[in-house]
């Protein structure tokens, strides 16, 4: 059987404020930079770890 | 489905892609499950801070490629079958740059671009002025940008597998492989078609039967037909 992490949601929800914290934008930001194909290469670069977080939290807006 | 059979579901799927990885490129680490509570689980390899880890790819063993990968799971309407909801596939460069250069996603939640589409991240010239004229035309389109564009391969079913994923990174790109490479591309294909095949006549039934009837077989019809296959009929 493979290894489980079990994570709580605040440690999710800090997570992805450290995230957004050193990229100095807020989510609402990030998405928008998204949606307009304007990401750079350390934003790309956490793509993938902020829609996971945002399907474990059972959220329904993920990056496009 | 409880809770944990929902989990020994989602471990077992891990140690699946696990094994196939690990027995198509060297190098490879194992795929883990995180969750905060079932039936949401998320497999990928990750690093000891939670981040989904850059995985390596050697052409002459030399580590000049990396690639990722995401598989966000849970369960479908009847809870009894594993669901991939979204997962993801990039590779890029091993050197300091995180932009992708191709990247695969599949987003069964996805109401805008297709379910299952691939993006390059690459640019021609003559693309950017042919989109330049529907921004002329006041279309909603990004023409400096041709990864903005999705690529649709098949929708939910007929999606590439992970299968087909790591045979692009074999004879596409021609990066190293451990001796099992074939075999583990094949048994793992082997089982996503299988798998793949079995939904489709889940949803699909009054077809799949008629067929079957064609073929010779005797089929006797339930007393109600679930109602399925328009999302597999209808969408790209």
């Amino acid at each position: 059987m493979a290894p489980v992490i079990e994570v709580t949601r605040e440690a999710l929800l800090e997570r992805r404020r450290a995230i957004l914290d050193d990229l100095g934008l807020t989510l609402e930001e990030y998405l928008a930079r998204a949606r307009a194909s304007a990401l750079s290469g350390r934003e790309w670069d956490v793509r993938d770890d902020l829609d996971y977080i945002a399907f474990l939290l059972d959220e329904s807006e993920f990056v496009d | 489905m409880s809770e944990h059979a929902a989990l020994a579901a989602a471990q077992a799927f891990a140690a699946e892609l696990t094994e196939t990885v690990q027995g198509v490129l060297p190098g490879s680490p194992s795929f883990q499950a995180m969750l905060v509570v079932p039936p949401h689980v998320q497999v990928s390899v990750f690093d000891p801070t939670g981040k989904i880890a850059k995985l390596p790819l050697f052409i002459s063993g030399e580590h000049v490629g990396d690639w990722r990968l995401s598989m966000s799971v849970n369960f479908d309407h009847s809870g009894e079958y594993l669901k991939v909801i979204r997962s993801a596939f990039t590779l890029m460069m091993a050197e300091n740059d995180s932009i992708p250069l191709v990247r695969y996603e599949f987003d069964d939640l996805m109401r805008t671009a297709p379910i299952a589409h691939w993006q390059f991240h690459a640019e021609r010239g003559a693309f950017s002025h042919l989109l330049g004229f529907a921004r002329s035309a006041g279309k909603k389109v990004t023409p400096y940008s041709l990864s903005s564009l999705h690529f649709p391969v098949g929708g939910a079913r007929m999606r590439p597998g992970v299968d087909d994923l790591l045979e692009f990174l074999v004879k596409e790109c021609h990066f190293d492989t451990v001796e099992t490479w074939r075999t583990s591309i094949l048994a793992s294909r082997d089982r996503y078609r299988r798998i793949q095949a079995r939904t489709i006549a889940r949803d699909m039934q009054e077809e799949v039967a008629a067929t079957l009837v064609e073929a010779g077989w005797k089929v006797t019809p339930p007393e109600t037909l679930p109602e399925a296959g328009s999302k597999f009929l209808t969408r790209w």
